[in-house]
């Protein structure tokens, strides 16, 4: 879809045209939800967040003022609603952290079967990225999910949290060390 | 497996997928919103016009009860209100 397709369905969602913001939404859903999955555990949790960036995009339109494409605009909201939903579950995760079951043993998922299925080796090692990152502050987890996992400039980093570059870099390079060290100490010691 | 490997694995699982229901759910949502916030501007209305409304009536009782009560205060005897109740027709001091 064009920015001046984005730009038609904003002006009709702002009038107050739902089923323009609905296919707005049905636009973005896949890169919000593939965004918002870096966050949620679980698909009930997924679910609910990816309607919160909507539902907070939806009462926040009117505030759009079009100078940035829609989808920096939606993917910055994304971000920052990850963020707070990090930050209001973070006692819950402590809380699941010390009652779940370990973190999978590095070694028997590093020498599984030559011929296992790939998507259940990414999803193996998705599950210990994601156990990983629940041990860090919430926002070394966003700069590090932004930098490492999506794949994102520091520069693009930035914006989309509003977070100067120097900031987004070192608590990128803060996470790292630790995720490191806690993937390192997965591996049973001779 | 060492570090890199695993985030570069990890970084291809999507585990997004489809969300069946998305569409009809946000639907729900806003509509529920709309309705919530049109019923609290009908009420911000209503509190509005009626505050108008009822301001004559409020200033008037107000007036009346000052200067009924300050006929009734023998320390007001020298009171503007004491005199300006004097002016009433049909009021005793």
């Amino acid at each position: 879809m064009s920015a001046s397709d984005d730009s038609e369905l904003v002006q009709r969602a702002k009038a107050g045209d739902d089923d323009a913001f609905a296919r707005l939404a049905s636009q973005y859903r896949g890169r919000i939800t593939a965004t918002a999955s870096r966050y949620a555990r679980g698909r009930p949790e997924l679910e609910d967040l990816v309607q919160d960036i909507f539902i907070r995009a939806w009462k926040g339109l009117g505030k759009f003022r079009e100078d940035a494409p829609f989808e920096h605009w939606i993917m910055r909201i994304a971000i920052r609603t990850c963020y707070d939903f990090l930050r209001r579950h973070r006692r819950r995760r402590e809380l699941e952290i010390l009652s779940d079951d370990p973190i999978p043993d590095r070694e028997s998922f590093a020498t599984g079967p030559a011929n296992e299925d790939e998507e259940l080796r990414r999803r193996e090692a998705w599950e210990i990225v994601q156990r990983l990152l629940e041990q860090l502050g919430e926002k070394d987890r966003v700069a590090v999910t932004l930098i490492d996992l999506e794949q994102r400039s520091v520069k693009e980093a930035a914006a989309l949290t509003g977070w100067s570059e120097s900031n987004v870099k070192v608590r990128a390079f803060r996470a790292r060390k630790r995720m490191q060290e806690l993937y390192r100490n997965l591996t049973p010691r001779d | 497996m060492n570090y890199d490997d695993l985030i570069d694995l990890a970084r291809q699982h999507e585990p997004g997928g489809s969300l069946p229901g998305f569409e009809t759910r946000l639907r729900a949502r806003i509509s529920e919103l709309r309705q919530s916030e049109d019923a609290s501007r009908v009420f911000s209305l209503w509190l509005w016009r009626a505050s108008w409304g009822l301001t004559p009536v409020a200033t008037a009782l107000t007036v009346v009860l000052f200067v009924f009560h300050g006929t009734s205060i023998p320390d007001g005897a020298d009171s503007i209100l004491h005199h300006l109740a004097a002016y009433l027709p049909g009021l005793s001091l």
